[in-house]
């Protein structure tokens, strides 16, 4: 299994990997990306399994990645981990083909809480 | 609703030692006006208005930095010390603004140093809620506007 990870910030693209490593979701690699529009240019070349994408970024913000991915009919996976907690922002995520939304901050448990339905 | 220092506390130990593991304690106010601090600040606009601080001395950061990158404190870069105390203050202002809720946008966030970056300026008229982050200072502010910030 392929997770790409999205973050501008390297330090939680880091934490996101360590704790993927902490939980039981088996064996997986990981690829990573600095922002959406990044990410947007890997996808179709890496097909990840998974996207874990940080809500704000600069260049493209984690939401108008997944819309982006939609409408070009890509059905990845896509959950967002974000600081972002409103119920506004879940209902965004939500409506745009998120299947779930790990706020930070988040523990291995509430990750893989969150992960393991997705790849069940 | 707005923020008072209990909440504030509680996100900042939510962020620091729930998720990180460092050892925090709230402290008597402490100072932190060295040239070379770090401050971290992130913006909040909308329902609510803020601006959200996190202020630490060069060492303080490098610890944070240390337990994100899980790298020895020699080995940091500038940009990764930036980095780290960055992400602790988007965290600290995402949980805020999920707290208030409401119709409020998160900015990214700026880091500088307090010789570049001090955006109180000298009167703080805010919550701060001090602390003693591995033993050292790490401070939080939170300033909150009538005015729409952008």
């Amino acid at each position: 299994m392929k997770i790409l990870v999205v973050d501008d910030s390297k330090a939680m693209r880091m934490i996101v990997i360590r704790t993927l490593k902490q939980t039981g979701l088996g064996n997986f690699q990981t690829v990573e990306a600095n922002n959406g529009a990044e990410a947007l240019a890997m996808i179709p070349d890496q097909k990840p399994d998974l996207v874990l994408s940080d809500w704000n970024m600069p260049e493209m913000k984690g939401i108008d990645l997944l819309k982006a991915l939609r409408a070009s009919g890509n059905t990845t996976r896509f959950g967002f981990i974000t600081s972002e907690s409103s119920p506004e922002v879940r209902k965004e995520a939500e409506d745009a083909g998120a299947a779930f939304l790990v706020t930070k901050p988040f523990t291995p448990n509430s990750f893989e809480a969150a992960i393991s339905p997705v790849l069940a | 609703m707005s923020i008072d220092a209990i909440t504030l506390q509680q996100v900042v130990n939510d962020v620091c030692t729930g998720m990180l593991g460092l050892n925090v304690e709230p402290s008597e106010t402490v100072s932190c006006d060295e040239p070379d601090a770090v401050s971290a600040v992130i913006r909040i606009s909308g329902d609510w208005n803020s601006l959200v601080q996190v202020l630490a001395p060069r060492s303080t950061a490098k610890v944070i930095a240390s337990t994100m990158f899980s790298m020895t404190e020699d080995e940091l870069t500038e940009a990764e010390i930036a980095d780290a105390v960055g992400e602790i203050v988007n965290m600290v202002g995402g949980n805020l603004k999920g707290i208030v809720q409401g119709d409020s946008s998160l900015s990214l966030p700026c880091v500088g140093t307090m010789s570049t970056d001090s955006p109180f300026g000298t009167a703080f008229d805010g919550i701060e809620v001090n602390n003693l982050c591995q033993g050292d200072r790490l401070i939080v502010r939170v300033l909150e506007t009538t005015a729409q910030l952008v």
